[in-house]
Order: C-alpha cells, then sequence, then structure tokens
C-alpha cells in the first residue's frame, strides 16, 4: 500500500503520534545522554518510518507506541554496535514510559503550541509568512497564492515548503541549520522569483 | 550519498507540500520514487512532515478563521496575548488604535534572538505603516476566546484574591496548574502557598524545593518567596529551593530577579538569567554561576521522579535519595561516602539505587532496622 494513497494514515499519525513528538525528544534528550541531536533526529525517523506500512488500527495509545518503538530501536543499535558504551545500555533499562498525566499537561501542550506557530510564522521571511498564512489561515489554493503574490506557483511551493521545514525544524529544536540555509538561497535567487 | 538530517528535512518539506495540493507529473514521481528508496528515513521524514502539514490546519483552525487577506496585520507580542485574561483582552482589543504600551523588553522570546538579518527591521517598518486593523482585534478577541476555553475560564478571577496552600509528601512530586496558567511542581515534602490577586501573584514556598512555569503576565509579576529571599520573574522557568538555611534558584528560561530583605538593611538585589544557578546564604551572600544548559535541566529531572548525578559523592547522592524516601539510606564507611556516583536513578526506589551503587563501587548492602546499610566489600 503506498502512504500517499492513504489520507487516513497521515491524518493518524497527524493526532495520535506527532503530538507526543516532543516528549520523546525531551525524554530521550534527557535520559539517553550518549545521543546527539542527528541520532535523535534519526530514531525518530526510523520510528516514523516503521508507520509506513502494516497496520495501525489496533494501537490504542500512540503515545506508548512511539516510546515503545524508539526503545526497541536503541535496544538494536546497541545489539548490533560491536562496542556498546555501558552508559548506554544502563540508560536503555531506564526507559521506562513515563506515566501519562492528561489534565495540565495536554492543555498547556495546545496553549504552547499556538503560541509557538504564532511565533514561528512570525519569524518567517517575510513572501514565505504571507504564502503560509495565505494558504493555512485564508484557505486559498497554490494557484490562488501564486495570483495574490504575483509569483509562480513553482515559487509558491517553494515558500510553503521552507515554511514547513521551519517548523519540522523547530519541532525537534535543532540548530537553526535548514532555515539558515534556505535563507541564503532564497535571498541569492530572490529577484527571479518575481513574476514581473 | 546520505543527506544530512536538516537536508532530508527540507526535502521531505517539498514533497509534502506537493502531495497536498496535487497529483506528482510523471517527472517528479520518477525522482520521488527514487529518493523514497535511497534511505528509509526519508519514509519516516516524508510521514512524518505529512502529518504536521495537515496538522497545522488543525492549529490554524484553532487561531480562529480570518476572512481578508491582510498581509501587514499588527503582530505585536502576540506572546503576552497568550497569557492575559480574556477579560483584559477585550478592553484592550477597544483601545487598539491607542499606541501600546513597549513591551518588547519584558518578554522573552528565543525564536526573535535566533532568527538574526534585516527580517526584523523590515517587518518593523511594515508595522508602522500599517493602520489599526479590524481584522486583527478580532483575531486577539478569538485567541484570548481560546485562551480562556483552555484553562476552563472562570469568569474574573483575578478580581478576587485566592489563597491555597499545597503539600506534597516525602515522595511525592505534586502538579499544580495555577489559576493564571502557570505551571508549579512540588519536589517531595514541600509546603507553597499561592495568594493571587488583581496586582501580583505570590509563591511563599515554606520549605522544600519548587518549579515554576511562569505565564507571561507583564501587569502582575510573580514572586515566590522563600524567607527573606524573593524571586520575581515576568515569564520564566525556574527553580527555587529552600533546606538548610540557604536558598537555591536555578533558572532554566528567561530572566529573575533576585531580591533578598534579608541581613543588611538594604535589599540586595541581583539578575539571574537562563541557565545560572544562585545560592543565597544565611549571611546574605548571593553567588552566581552559569551552568550548560543541560546541567541546568538535570538538576530538575525530579520533575519525572528521577534524580541525576554526574559525579557527586556518595554521601551527597545519599542525601538527595533520602528527601524523598521514608526509608533511609546509610553509608557506613567514610571511605565509601567520597566516592563519585554517576548514573540517573528512580527517586522513589532506595533499593534500587543501593544495589546499583554497591555493584559499581565494589560495596554491598544490608538491611538494618528498615535501613539500608551500605558498606564497602562483597556481600558475605
Amino acid at each position: 500500500m503506498r502512504v500517499l494513497d492513504d489520507p487516513a494514515r497521515v491524518h493518524w499519525i497527524a493526532t495520535h503520534i506527532l503530538p507526543h513528538e516532543p516528549e520523546v525528544r525531551g525524554w530521550l534528550r534527557r535520559h539517553v545522554r550518549t545521543l546527539g541531536v542527528h541520532d535523535i533526529d534519526d530514531l525518530l525517523q526510523e520510528a516514523y518510518a516503521r508507520l509506513w506500512t502494516g497496520e495501525y488500527g489496533h494501537i490504542t495509545s500512540g503515545r506508548s507506541y512511539l516510546f515503545a518503538v524508539i526503545r526497541n530501536l536503541l535496544l538494536e543499535q546497541a545489539r548490533h554496535a560491536r562496542i556498546v558504551p555501558m552508559e548506554r545500555l544502563g540508560e536503555i533499562d531506564l526507559l521506562h514510559i513515563p506515566s501519562e498525566e492528561p489534565g495540565p499537561d495536554r492543555r498547556a501542550g495546545a496553549r504552547q503550541e499556538l503560541e509557538r506557530l504564532e511565533r514561528i510564522v512570525a519569524d518567517l521571511p517575510e513572501r514565505c509568512r504571507r504564502a503560509f498564512e495565505l494558504q493555512k489561515f485564508y484557505g486559498l489554493s497554490q494557484r490562488e497564492i501564486a495570483l495574490e503574490m504575483n509569483v509562480t506557483e513553482k515559487t509558491v511551493e517553494k515558500h510553503l515548503a521552507v515554511a514547513l521545514a521551519r517548523i519540522l525544524e523547530i519541532l525537534s529544536e535543532d540548530s537553526g541549520q535548514v532555515v539558515e540555509r534556505v535563507q541564503q538561497e532564497m535571498s541569492s535567487d530572490g529577484s527571479e522569483q518575481s513574476r514581473d | 550519498m546520505a543527506q544530512s538530517n536538516p537536508g532530508i528535512d527540507l526535502t521531505a518539506a517539498e514533497w509534502a507540500v506537493r502531495l497536498h495540493e496535487r497529483a506528482l507529473s510523471a517527472q517528479e514521481q520518477i525522482e520521488f520514487d527514487r529518493w523514497l528508496e535511497v534511505d528509509t528515513r526519508h519514509r519516516g521524514a516524508l510521514l512524518r512532515a505529512r502529518a504536521l502539514w495537515s496538522d497545522l490546519d488543525r492549529l490554524a483552525a484553532l487561531a480562529g478563521p480570518r476572512n481578508a487577506p491582510s498581509v501587514n496585520a499588527e503582530r505585536d507580542d502576540p506572546l503576552s496575548l497568550l497569557s492575559v485574561p480574556a477579560q483584559r483582552v477585550a478592553e484592550e482589543a477597544d483601545a487598539q488604535t491607542a499606541e501600546k504600551p513597549r513591551r518588547a523588553d519584558l518578554r522573552t522570546s528565543p525564536f526573535k534572538l535566533r532568527l538574526g538579518r534585516d527580517q526584523p527591521v523590515r517587518r518593523a517598518e511594515h508595522r508602522a505603516d500599517a493602520s489599526p486593523n479590524p481584522v486583527n482585534s478580532r483575531r486577539r478577541l478569538l485567541v484570548a476566546g481560546i485562551t480562556a476555553a483552555l484553562f476552563g475560564g472562570s469568569g474574573a478571577w483575578w478580581l478576587e484574591r485566592r489563597e491555597a496552600t499545597y503539600v506534597s509528601k516525602v515522595g511525592e512530586i505534586r502538579r499544580v496548574t495555577l489559576p493564571d496558567g502557570s505551571r508549579m511542581v512540588l519536589n517531595t515534602s514541600t509546603e507553597a502557598t499561592v495568594r493571587f490577586d488583581k496586582m501580583r501573584r505570590e509563591i511563599e514556598l515554606a520549605g522544600g524545593e519548587g518549579l515554576f512555569e511562569v505565564a507571561k503576565d507583564p501587569l502582575r509579576p510573580f514572586i515566590v518567596r522563600a524567607g527573606s529571599v524573593e524571586v520575581r520573574a515576568i515569564g520564566t522557568v525556574f527553580a527555587v529551593r529552600s533546606a538548610d538555611e540557604r536558598v537555591d534558584v536555578t533558572v532554566t528560561e528567561g530572566i529573575i530577579e533576585l531580591v533578598d530583605n534579608g541581613a543588611s538593611k538594604n535589599a540586595v538585589i541581583r539578575r539571574v538569567v537562563a541557565n545560572e544557578h544562585a545560592t543565597v546564604m544565611e549571611t546574605s551572600e548571593i553567588r552566581v554561576q552559569s551552568l550548560p544548559h543541560a546541567e541546568a535541566e538535570r538538576r530538575l529531572a525530579w520533575r519525572d521522579g528521577q534524580v541525576d548525578f554526574s559525579g557527586e559523592s556518595l554521601e551527597v547522592a545519599v542525601q538527595e535519595i533520602n528527601r524523598h524516601n521514608r526509608r533511609q539510606i546509610v553509608v557506613d564507611d567514610p571511605a565509601l561516602a567520597s566516592r563519585p556516583v554517576v548514573g540517573l536513578f528512580r527517586a522513589d526506589d532506595p533499593d534500587g539505587f543501593a544495589t546499583t551503587v554497591a555493584a559499581a563501587l565494589g560495596a554491598h548492602s544490608v538491611v538494618l532496622d528498615d535501613a539500608i546499610h551500605l558498606r564497602l566489600g562483597a556481600a558475605l
């Protein structure tokens, strides 16, 4: 089954897995101190890749599932590594799934999400921000945005992709490399993007 | 060649945006299939990007519908807005045309600091040119409404003066959401009294340790008192520990102001910023040291019911574990007590701690009168 023909799966991931990603990352950062940022990115990408095919209907808690997958990936890595740092083995044993506290945490989560989105959008490059707002807040299609902004649809796509990459990056609290690079690219060929 | 992680995310974002909107062209389909085959991580990255892109529709809906495109909508300070009660925002919205007080210096925005280049300046110019915008006012109300809904907005709560005392038992970690949306986490055997009114938010720590995630409200300072020491914050995350005639403050986000009204006639005031640790001794001496962020976070591992040691002596580590449990650990050999302890332990499991430490340090543990004794040498 091709995942791109399966919007239900994407929706399920968005509602059941994605919200727990920051917690899992924070947990990994705090508790498996031998992991670097990119190790954590790799782990998360692997974890998502395991949802590419296969049944997900039986998974009752996306959070437990994500923690379990991450834990197994860590154990697999430890088994395959020729030299396993003692520290890491000890750490994996401590990776019991933290108990869930639905009330205040959830609500603070929703508030923080909104705050974050506001901040991220405000800090996007001007044209990126505009394309993003026109699509997500005003519901325009890419074609309509292209007309509104007087650029090609391809450029709109590029602006939107930069916005999404930025949000992905901030979700993983990375060091800011993607956006800086993209901003450089955009400003260096910015003049070609207008369709005068 | 394998792509770096940030590169993967950007490529994944491009495909996610395309797939969300339209069918791929034949040429794109070939490129897309090839990209997916190169590395299994690409599939994960794509799923994640697609999930996030579709999830943004939900968040955008949460922020409220907007009718007319308004590119230069004023966007000063969406942050503090989110933490101000609905009623106050409504008043502010009415007074939108009046000049707003400058709040930029009162809040901390890590994203702003990170941006760099000329973007913010350009936007500021736009903002200065933009006339007051009705869409924006409505949006403020909507956002405020959502905030009120999220926190079960209960009328004009800030008009009343409220007082409540929270106590955590030995070994208990207690989490409390305060009426303004701030969060308080009490470590083992801690007592905190919360007094909120229209003018200020005050918390009195009678003993123990508390972590505070402060909702931004520049009009009402958030003050934690521990004896003669006051910690004032506007919107920040910090922990205060009051024990053994000293007060320790660790800040992980934002800035706080430390005020000591103790020994000397004049209050001593000191600023403490993120990733700094301050100690106020009984002599009113304030010592501030900076910490790597990871270290500051480490000191707050108790939030998750854990204690994290990175080379503290066994003596110190045992004191810390003992704070959390009725069942106490005793180190019988002084030579053992000075050995370093490294690792992450559950705060509520003294037996587990003793077993692990004994194995690591070549010691053994014996239970006598419900206390765990650690002694040098192998078990008998």
